[in-house]
């Protein structure tokens, strides 16, 4: 417990500070798909009994050390041609995923308050709806803050089935970047996922960590699926598939996604100023012998030293707010000032 | 608590407290001072004397590894620098507890003996190995003896004259007016110390103390310090014990060989989970203590038993920040 402080003016000795900070997120389509146990029963994807979405881990999820890196759903909205397919599978789980999706990201427009469609441009004036998608729903543990703009790029299998990644489709969101090539909605800022080759593959919501994805990407494959029940296209599973198929049949076909988080650190410096004529003596039990001042050596001449090693930062009532360690000794005496300067992140 | 990696260039690692994190969650998080520690230095591998010259003499000390920061208050802070302008200074203040004085208690071995209650008290001072002068008496504000500190400067190279103290302490700042306890709330609820008096000695050696008058000190939580642990501060009295001629050294009253500068004498009352007279233990001593315990065992005579708890009163300074510990035992008579 110390008894001396010095006073930190707010006003000179404050300074806040705000630092993005982004890390590269590599997902190979291996540690969804086949890595941990057989597809599609692999041991770190979830399926619930409710059948609405599916979690993919990064390591089989029973385990403590799986972390969830991203859901997985599928839907179309109520005006889709798929909606009003014959003996359609669970139409309308379908369509309450878009909804739900929809009006968190988009929200609701017109006299009837329907909700908006996702396009795949970004005017969102009804052109270019994109009604049949997938969902890719990335963990917060990963985009942190939010996903960085024009970093995104995820490759998708577009071949056969049993070899889905003998031909791809790399989509990026290259068109976006801080300052432009998005369009902000109540879901925050969104951009397009396009190839030069392949046209728009979907959009991005940056903040939401949300990626869409349209059904055209998969437009001429004929053998999306395969399953014990059959071969189909994306649509075909999508009106008569479950969800969670859709999402086995899309891990199946995904190669590789990347993009980088960001995270936004507040900091606030603290600079603390010790003047030439303070803190060069100690209370330290060990700076006395026989009650004589140790580093003077007997000779009162000789300036008083102190060796800093720890700066406390306390509140009115002293208490200790936080506290901030130098990873060595610093000499203090007469003849130095010194200025530390300690930072504190929220 | 690991040590910061010191091979490169100096870093500063920065931590909230708990209590930084309770403030922040409260909304009151407002950092208005700071002040420097150095808990890590052992000032005793200043070596002035080595051979290869000044640059070196405190090679060891800047080669200290420091530990990371902890978030817990009582493990951040323990000694602080001390903002003194003067750099004439060669001689500070230290503590020392007088077992010198007939109103002192003396340790008995290594420790300081509080009889828990009345029914103890008795029995131990009445116990013709350790009488009165061993064992402090609770609830009392009219005490036999009590635990006397001092402050003075522990070296013979300067006389305790009180030109001396006047010059070394008074007029250098570094006279403790206040001295600060902090004790262990669960076994001992509060302070009771002197207030006003003399403490001094006359020119024929004579002593002239008087410390009869004492009052209870308001203690409040010390959660800064040690989890459990209240603060109380006892005011000083001025030490006018001296060198006054060569028959009047004050030796035989003081515990410094030096001048000496302030005096507090103080008694604890045990707290009331701990005092209760009888047969029956209270929980605390098989918690925290030790139960049943022999007399032999504690050094006493007889053949009763005893419940014991040890315990840490931390005594301060409050202008040089000097520090000792007490080391308290606690005593129960169980049959």
């Amino acid at each position: 417990m110390p008894i001396n402080y010095e006073p930190i003016d707010p006003t000179t000795d404050v300074a806040t500070t705000r630092t993005l900070l982004h890390e590269v997120i590599p997902l190979t389509g291996t540690i969804v798909s086949g890595t941990y146990g057989t597809f599609p029963n692999d041991d770190n994807i979830k399926n619930y009994s409710h059948g609405m979405f599916q979690s993919v881990y990064d390591y089989p999820y029973l385990s403590s050390s799986a972390n969830h890196i991203f859901d997985l759903t599928a839907g179309y909205d109520e005006s889709s041609p798929l909606s009003s397919s014959l003996n359609p599978s669970l139409r309308a789980k379908k369509i309450n995923m878009y909804n739900q999706f929809s009006q968190v990201l988009l929200g609701y427009t017109g006299s009837t308050n329907e909700v908006r469609k996702f396009e795949s441009d970004l005017t969102l004036d009804g052109e270019g709806a994109m009604k049949e998608v997938v969902f890719v729903n990335l963990s917060r543990l990963l985009t942190k803050d939010e996903i960085k703009k024009g970093s995104v790029s995820i490759t998708l299998g577009t071949a056969s089935w049993a070899n889905p990644f003998a031909g791809t489709k790399v989509f990026t969101d290259s068109e976006a970047s801080a300052t432009q090539g998005t369009l902000n909605t109540v879901g925050g800022d969104y951009g397009i996922l396009s190839s030069s080759a392949a046209g728009v593959g979907g959009v991005v919501f940056y903040q939401a960590g949300v990626m869409v994805l349209t059904s055209s990407i998969w437009a001429g494959t004929t053998d999306f699926f395969s399953q014990s029940t059959g071969t189909g296209s994306f649509d075909q599973q999508l009106v008569s598939g479950s969800i969670s198929g859709s999402a086995d049949a899309f891990r199946h076909r995904m190669q590789n996604l990347q993009f980088n988080n960001t995270t936004e650190i507040n900091s606030t410096v603290y600079f603390c100023r010790m003047p030439h004529n303070k803190y060069n003596y100690s209370s330290n039990p060990t700076y006395l012998n026989s009650g004589q001042v140790r580093v003077k050596n007997g000779n009162r001449q000789n300036p008083p030293i102190s060796y800093v090693t720890t700066i406390g930062l306390y509140n009115s009532q002293n208490e200790l707010l936080a506290v901030a360690k130098l990873s060595e000794p610093l000499r203090k005496d007469p003849t130095n000032e010194l200025t530390l300067r300690v930072r504190l992140d929220y | 608590m690991g040590f910061l990696d010191n091979s490169g260039d100096i870093i500063l690692d920065a931590v909230l407290t708990d209590i930084g994190r309770k403030r922040m969650a409260q909304g009151n998080f407002r950092i208005v001072k700071y002040s420097p520690g150095d808990d890590e230095i052992d000032y005793s591998l200043y070596n002035a004397d080595h051979t290869s010259g000044s640059a070196y003499y405190d090679l060891e000390i800047l080669q200290s590894p420091v530990m990371e920061a902890a978030t817990k208050q009582a493990s951040s802070i323990k000694y602080g620098l001390l903002s003194i302008t003067r750099t004439d200074i060669l001689f500070m203040p230290t503590l020392k507890a007088n077992q010198k004085i007939s109103e002192a208690l003396n340790k008995k071995g290594s420790v300081f003996i509080l009889a828990a209650n009345r029914e103890t008290y008795e029995n131990l001072s009445s116990d013709s190995v350790l009488g009165e002068k061993y064992v402090l008496e609770p609830n009392t504000k009219t005490p036999t003896r009590t635990v006397v500190v001092e402050s003075g400067i522990d070296s013979s190279e300067r006389q305790a004259t009180l030109e001396n103290r006047n010059a070394m302490l008074v007029a250098s700042g570094l006279l403790d007016s206040n001295f600060e306890f902090k004790f262990d709330s669960r076994f001992v609820a509060g302070l009771t110390s002197v207030q006003g008096g003399k403490f001094a000695n006359l020119s024929d050696g004579t002593r002239d103390i008087s410390m009869s008058t004492f009052a209870t000190r308001t203690a409040i939580g010390a959660q800064d310090f040690i989890e459990n642990y209240s603060t109380a501060v006892a005011p000083g009295i001025a030490n006018l014990v001296a060198k006054r001629d060569n028959s009047a050294t004050g030796f035989d009253l003081s515990g410094f060989e030096g001048p000496r500068g302030t005096v507090t004498a103080a008694t604890f009352v045990p707290s009331t989970e701990i005092n209760a007279e009888g047969s029956s233990t209270p929980s605390f001593y098989s918690l925290y203590g030790r139960t049943s315990v022999a007399a032999a065992t504690l050094g006493f005579i007889g053949s009763n038993t005893y419940d014991v708890i040890d315990t840490t009163v931390y005594v301060r300074g409050l202008t040089s920040g000097t520090q000792i510990q007490i080391p308290l035992r606690i005593v129960r008579k169980k049959s």
